[in-house]
């Protein structure tokens, strides 16, 4: 029986090494490459210029989305979310209401609370809404969810009513490009503890605690590794699902804030994209699309390396366009070794 | 074998003697079981009916043969687009690249039908257009057939590849002014019908043939409906899947020129919403994501729908702002009241 | 061993159309192993989903601790110490052992997160209990199926069952690995712990229980203490129905000629070293156990699964590994799962029909559907579906007719050798005698038929030629006309070599 137990160990390390040479490849492959393209990429301003983008949008989404997948769904409707949440703060910050104006003249941190707690409320909303039709129909999940996308990103185009709304205010403007301690090196102030990833890491400690010491976090990997087993032990599925698209209408929220700030304008189209960002970070991170998989720190990591990739793609001068097709053949290909290696199972 | 009593089911007719009231009978079950059977068909032309009567009170516009005319020419374009998708949906897919499709295949072809381009030359850009979209088609069926990815990944992936591909050839360019004879396409009118409209009638035709008397139709409704069963049978799954790929994205390309010589226009980030329109169509025309179900009366109902309700909004004054997301309302509408997506009771 | 913990008394169940359990009694002491045998169909699971509160008794009583109780759900069977180990193991592969065994009563801290220390600690008891040393740290999906056994038993345990089910635990496992789980047992049974213990294998009875009671079309046929027990009486017991004598088929139409070899056919574990002929217009039947590879030999031998070793013969060709080979070779297969493997259910009748004769029918690719509708509705007279219409969906139709529909649809192609797996499961009895002399007349007309059935009487009264089966292996040949059920069973459940 010993031995039998070895064996079974052995497997289990096999399974973690199985996946880990892409995600190491890949890293190696993204600090060696762009390290020899440009100078510009392993510096310190660089790298602490990747941990605020991160931190600021992708980061925040890829837990969502990693959430989202672990519990056997998809949620496409995070972009949609982070933009209308983003333009609800940056329309209460500089909207024509007397209450408001009130407001703004004598206690303006009240205002920057409303205008974040507004945005949180939007996402709350978008979120239940997938949530309930999700738990209580058997609609495929990408379709409710693509649809709330496109809800999402209508509701920014007509809150902001048009395009943009420019963010004045300092304070609110420190919570996504601030940051708490500046060093100066070569003559220029590089912070090294932003408030935007001072959000971030707490935020995936408080998953990771969750996902692995609470009910809540079993029900999920439970839900995504075995639907009936879950539904025999007595958990409530439909209500855990309920919840982990509610959570996720709340983080898409704090990205749209945290993001809103740290651009210091509420833009329409900023959430373009960033859901397949996010899904393309859990993926990487070792999410597996039939659900149960990964953990929120192996997410981060993926969500880092979505960053940096992006990040390098850019210095060596390659646009949007070469990121979308890079990001979106790494994608492709991770997702089909993973289909591929459970076919031969 | 001899006759077994068992089957014979409307008893009036064993003794081959009717009486009038039995006869009433008949017709009267007989058009009750028409409209049971067709519940769901009915109820779409009922929904459709019920938006025209309101367009009709809300705006006088309406009803004029130009708006008239106009609605059916935009209607046509979310109609040969939702064809397209209802066939991936027929196989229990899906296929979220068609924007980008058009955007990537028009980015390689658009210079061909720039003013002072020759008619052949006209002809290698459409026949480009088509190749390239059933090309990338090809690639999204392998994928989910053979790989064995998930549809909405496999096809949102190849969203994102060519919709990078096609901003990295325009690089900003937009091809512009085109030649009249190609935009004779999408803005002509035959007999008074505008071409879009002629076009997308004939396509309807020919997939209307195609699922219903070939035995390709056959095949896609056996996957659709039941892989294994079909597999069982001795038809080809994979193969079937992966042509319907092929077709949708080639019959998205098709309404990507179409798209093109009306616009008279090309840029990188041209249908972007094209995927969500077309599912919307399909859905709300009785198209199931579970695949193996609904025909091309439904994509008809599904799309004028759409159209009439975009319509409705233009001439309403609402801001096409809104109509994005509406849209996005729409598909939730529609499978919300769809009854096969409840979830059972235990 | 003295008293009884738990007695079901005349419980009654019935199903449309059949009743399952007939006025069954059935009575457990304490720290008994109580065996539950019976052929495929016999009631033992219903009577344990009665028992579990998975259905409810339409007449009887569950008397637990001498109190008669009411039983809805499993959940209350759980309260009342009553627990079942389902053949189909519902553990989540990526969860630990321990986070398996406390799936949703998770002990918790004053913080309301899970008590971490508590949950591995009082797992670790329970697998000490059984003297298992697996990690409870460990994934489920890295263990063996034993082990992964061991992690429900534990499962079960650990809502302080008194009564434990086990429903046909050593399905799955190896020789070594019963012998573990015997062990546990008996560690059980000395730990307060009842047992009822539902199985087939007539080996592993006595060696496991301390009475054996039979099942039979929903009525108890007796129990017997293990000790005393003689294998050829359960067996009678098992089978000792009164049947009609008369025999469907009266001769052997086989000719000389071969239409389906198979030699030295091995697919892993699950068929070893298999060696069967079919002749034309023969009716040759497969009997043997759920699970003893019947299915899957069909499934090899149609091309679905690929076999490791060995040839397969359609009319002399080399059989492909492909459903659309197979179906070239005049090849037809129904399924056992009709729903899943047979049927597009949302589809109409004679589509289904079609199906499998696209390309014959119809070489130009274009349906002739006023060819497609006269060849349906020749099938449906000549078969006897019951439907008004061949376009109506087969959804609407009862199991019966849907099965003729897909043997319209074998019949459409022409086949020369079919397969029938389970041709009348969860058929009522008139249809049932059609699908019979359907299958006799397609013989008379020179089709080979391999006819794979559960039901003895049906192997019987049909078969020219018997294979029964067993762990793998085809472990005999006996002759249709001459051989008795007993004999079958006793070959099929090992209880003769």
């Amino acid at each position: 029986m010993i031995e039998a137990q070895n064996a079974n160990k052995k497997t289990s390390y096999r399974e973690v090494i199985s996946k880990l040479p892409i995600t190491i490849i890949l890293w190696v492959v993204i600090l060696v490459l762009f390290s020899l393209l440009t100078d510009k990429f392993m510096t310190v301003s660089n790298m602490m210029n990747i941990i605020v983008q991160v931190s600021s949008g992708v980061g925040i989404v890829a837990l969502a989305s990693f959430l989202a997948i672990c519990s056997t769904g998809v949620d496409l409707s995070l972009g949609g979310t982070v933009a209308a949440a983003g333009m609800v703060a940056g329309k209460v910050l500089i909207w024509d209401l007397p209450v408001l104006n009130a407001i703004r003249d004598s206690n303006p941190v009240l205002l920057i609370i409303i205008a974040i707690v507004a945005a949180l409320i939007m996402g709350l909303i978008i979120g239940a809404i997938n949530g309930l039709i999700l738990s209580k129909t058997k609609i495929p999940a990408f379709i409710i969810t693509l649809a709330m996308m496109r809800v999402g990103e209508t509701l920014a185009r007509v809150i902001g009513s048009g395009t943009s709304i420019r963010v004045k205010d300092d304070m609110f403007k420190f919570i996504g490009g601030g940051s708490l301690l500046n060093v100066t090196i070569n003559e220029r102030s590089i912070g090294i503890l932003p408030i935007s990833m001072l959000i971030l890491i707490p935020l995936y400690i408080i998953f990771q605690i969750l996902m692995k010491h609470t009910r809540f976090g079993t029900y999920i990997y439970a839900i995504g590794g075995n639907n009936e087993a879950a539904v025999l032990s007595g958990i409530n599925v439909d209500r855990t699902r309920f919840l982990v698209f509610l959570i996720n209408g709340f983080l898409a929220a704090i990205a749209g804030v945290v993001l809103a700030s740290r651009l210091a304008s509420s833009i329409a189209s900023t959430g373009l994209g960033m859901e397949f960002d996010g899904i393309a970070a859990a993926v990487v991170g070792g999410a597996a699309l039939e659900g149960g998989k990964s953990t929120p720190l192996h997410t981060l990591v993926g969500a880092f390396m979505i960053g940096a990739l992006r990040n390098g793609l850019n210095l060596i001068g390659m646009q949007n366009s070469i990121q979308m097709i890079t990001i979106g053949l790494v994608m492709a290909a991770i997702v089909a070794i993973d289909a591929l290696r459970s076919e031969e199972k | 074998m001899d006759k077994n009593p068992n089957t014979d089911f409307t008893p009036g007719e064993v003794a081959g003697q009717k009486i009038p009231l039995q006869k009433f009978k008949d017709l009267s079950s007989s058009v009750g079981k028409f409209f049971r059977e067709h519940i769901e068909e009915l109820s779409r032309v009922f929904v459709l009916l019920i938006i025209f009567l309101v367009l009709i009170i809300l705006s006088p516009n309406f009803v004029k043969v130009a708006n008239l005319l106009n609605v059916l020419r935009v209607a046509s374009l979310n109609l040969i687009l939702a064809t397209g998708m209802a066939l991936t949906m027929l196989v229990s897919g899906i296929d979220l690249s068609i924007g980008s499709v058009i955007a990537l295949s028009t980015m390689m072809f658009g210079q061909f039908f720039q003013e002072g381009r020759s008619i052949p030359e006209m002809v290698i850009g459409i026949v480009g257009i088509l190749v390239i979209s059933a090309v990338v088609g090809s690639i999204n069926g392998l994928s989910v057939a053979y790989v064995g990815l998930p549809a909405f990944i496999a096809t949102f992936a190849m969203d994102q590849i060519t919709r990078g591909y096609s901003y990295y050839l325009s690089k900003g360019i937009v091809f512009a002014r085109f030649t009249e004879v190609f935009q004779f396409i999408g803005g002509g009118y035959l007999f008074g019908i505008p071409m879009p409209v002629i076009f997308a009638a004939l396509l309807l035709l020919v997939v209307g043939f195609m699922l219903n008397k070939t035995t390709f139709g056959r095949r896609i409704y056996a996957v659709g409906s039941n892989k294994e069963a079909a597999k069982y049978s001795g038809i080809n799954v994979k193969q079937t899947m992966v042509i319907t790929y092929m077709l949708s994205a080639l019959i998205a390309g098709f309404g990507g020129i179409i798209y093109l010589s009306r616009l008279n226009a090309a840029e990188a980030n041209i249908g972007l919403d094209f995927p969500l329109q077309a599912i919307s169509a399909a859905a709300i025309g009785g198209i199931s994501f579970n695949g193996g179900k609904g025909n091309v009366f439904g994509i008809i109902a599904g799309a004028l729908l759409l159209t009439l309700v975009t319509n409705g909004m233009n001439l309403l004054g609402i801001d096409s702002d809104w109509q994005m997301g509406f849209t996005g309302l729409i598909i939730i509408i529609g499978v919300l009241v769809d009854r096969s997506y409840a979830k059972k009771k235990n | 061993m003295s008293d009884t913990i738990l007695s079901l008394e005349n419980i009654t169940k019935a199903f449309p159309g059949v009743v399952a359990l007939d006025d069954v009694s059935f009575d457990l002491k304490k720290n008994e192993v109580h065996v539950l045998i019976g052929e495929n169909g016999a009631g033992k699971s219903t009577l344990m989903k009665v028992l579990t509160g998975v259905y409810q008794p339409d007449d009887g009583k569950i008397i637990l601790h001498g109190e008669e109780v009411k039983i809805s759900n499993t959940k209350q069977a759980q309260e009342r110490g009553i627990a079942i180990i389902f053949q189909e193991f519902n553990l989540v592969p990526n969860l630990t052992v321990a986070q398996n065994i406390f799936l949703g009563r998770e002990p918790r801290n004053k913080f309301g997160l899970i008590d971490m220390r508590k949950l591995i600690k009082e797992s670790k008891r329970l697998l000490d209990f059984l003297h298992s040393d697996i990690d409870p740290n460990a994934k489920v999906s890295s263990l063996g199926v034993a082990h992964q056994q061991l992690v429900e038993v534990v499962k079960a345990l650990s809502v302080n069952a008194e009564i434990l089910v086990m429903d046909e635990p050593t399905a799955a496992l190896s020789e070594h690995e019963i012998e573990t789980l015997f062990s546990i047992i008996k560690s059980l049974q000395e730990n307060g712990v009842s047992i009822i213990y539902i199985s087939h294998r007539m080996q592993e009875l006595k060696e496991v229980g301390d009475r054996i009671t039979v099942l039979r079309d929903g009525q108890t046929i007796g129990t017997r203490a293990a000790e005393e027990a003689e294998l050829d009486e359960l067996i009678r017991m098992m089978v000792g129905r009164e049947i009609s004598k008369v025999r469907i088929r009266e001769k052997n139409t086989a000719t000389e000629k071969v239409v389906l070899e198979v030699k030295n056919v091995s697919h892993g574990d699950i068929l070893r070293n298999i060696n069967l002929k079919v002749h034309e217009g023969e009716i040759v039947g497969l009997a043997g156990l759920v699970g003893s590879g019947r299915t899957e030999l069909a499934q090899v031998i149609y091309g679905i699964s690929k076999k490791d070793s060995g040839e397969i013969l359609i009319s002399g060709q080399r059989a492909g590994v492909s459903p659309i080979k197979s179906i070239k070779r005049k090849m037809g297969f129904l399924s056992e799962d009709r729903k899943r493997y047979g049927l597009s259910s949302d589809l109409p009748v004679k589509v289904n029909i079609t199906h499998a004769s696209l390309k014959q029918l119809f070489p130009s690719g274009i349906v002739n559907e006023k060819k497609e509708h006269t060849i349906a509705m020749d099938y449906r007279d000549q078969l006897r579906i019951a439907t008004p219409d061949v376009t109506r969906n087969v959804v609407a139709l009862s199991g019966g007719n849907q099965q003729k529909v897909i043997l319209a649809k074998w019949l459409c192609t022409n086949s020369r050798f079919i397969i029938f797996d389970e041709p009348t499961r969860g058929i009522d009895v008139g249809a049932k005698e059609e699908i019979h002399n359907m299958i006799n007349e397609l013989a008379s007309q020179g089709v080979g038929i391999l006819m794979i059935s559960s039901d003895l009487p049906e192997i019987m009264t049909m078969s020219d030629r018997v294979y029964v089966m067993r762990d793998g292996h085809i472990v005999k040949e006996l002759d249709g006309y001459t051989t008795s059920q007993e004999e079958v069973i006793a070959y099929a459940v090992g209880g003769r070599e």
